[in-house]
């Protein structure tokens, strides 16, 4: 609850329009997108599938094991691009009008944290699926703030699972 | 003019210290001291910013933000003029 002085402020901003400053690391360019962490998700979901079809090989000679680790590394780097991606557009592009709109964002965001460490954790394709399915709806939300429709559609990746692209 | 002006922070990353949507009421004046937080004028770019003094001469300041790994300040783009200057914090309304 804010105090009767900044209410004050608040009636007169609406009244006087104060400028804005900005306090910011860079210029707020304004150029965000969900669609990296869309095909960070994927990636893990690739990754994972050619861990397990080379798990079931059952071969393990160097250059399968070389793949294998090879295949690990890229999961781990792209569940963290996942990470990073969807705490940019938490952080830096959804307003507190925006949490307000979609009340699940903030579940939404936590749990893309947790799915994509419990993605890094394990070779279990599930955990990856609802990481990008939680990815996707809140490439849903981002769309829908910036009022643009989205369709989702199976993306041309080996995953064949689906993604969301805004209608243009 | 007014020698007091108000304005609005419009993102987190002065955050502690300044929040986003604080209002902030400033004295129109160029002078401060190291450790003032000031509105200046972005040297290459049309808009303000908010940054804390950490150097000051007679023509020039030199100034960071407050969170030192992100912040694109006077280690990138240098001492600013004195004349881009447009005033010291007061006080903060947040």
């Amino acid at each position: 609850m804010k105090g009767f002085l900044y209410r004050a402020f608040g009636t007169l901003d609406r009244i006087a329009k104060f400028e804005k400053v900005y306090a910011h690391c860079d210029y707020p360019c304004g150029i965000y997108d969900p669609h990296t962490a869309q095909m960070a998700a994927h990636t893990v979901i690739r990754m994972i599938d050619l861990i397990n079809e080379t798990k079931a090989s059952g071969t393990s000679d160097p250059e399968h094991q070389h793949n294998l680790i090879r295949a690990t590394m890229i999961k781990e780097q792209h569940a963290e691009i996942c990470k990073n991606e969807i705490r940019i557009l938490w952080g830096d592009y959804f307003k507190k009008e925006h949490l307000e709109a979609y009340p699940n964002l903030n579940e939404l965001v936590f749990n893309t944290m947790k799915l994509a460490s419990k993605a890094k954790q394990s070779a279990d394709v599930k955990a990856a699926e609802e990481l990008l399915a939680t990815v996707e709806q809140i490439a849903e939300i981002f769309w829908k703030t910036k009022g643009v429709e989205t369709k989702r559609v199976t993306a041309f990746y080996p995953t064949k699972r689906e993604i969301v692209y805004p209608k243009v | 003019m007014l020698p007091i002006a108000v304005f609005k922070v419009s993102d987190k990353s002065m955050e502690p210290s300044l929040k986003e949507n604080d209002y902030l009421i400033i004295l129109r004046t160029r002078k401060f001291r190291v450790g003032d937080t000031i509105v200046l004028v972005h040297p290459y770019k049309d808009f303000k910013i908010v940054k804390r003094v950490s150097g000051v001469s007679k023509k020039e300041c030199f100034v960071t933000g407050d969170n030192k790994n992100v912040s694109e300040d006077s280690r990138s783009f240098g001492a600013v003029s004195l004349d881009n200057v447009i005033g010291r914090i007061l006080f903060k309304v947040g």
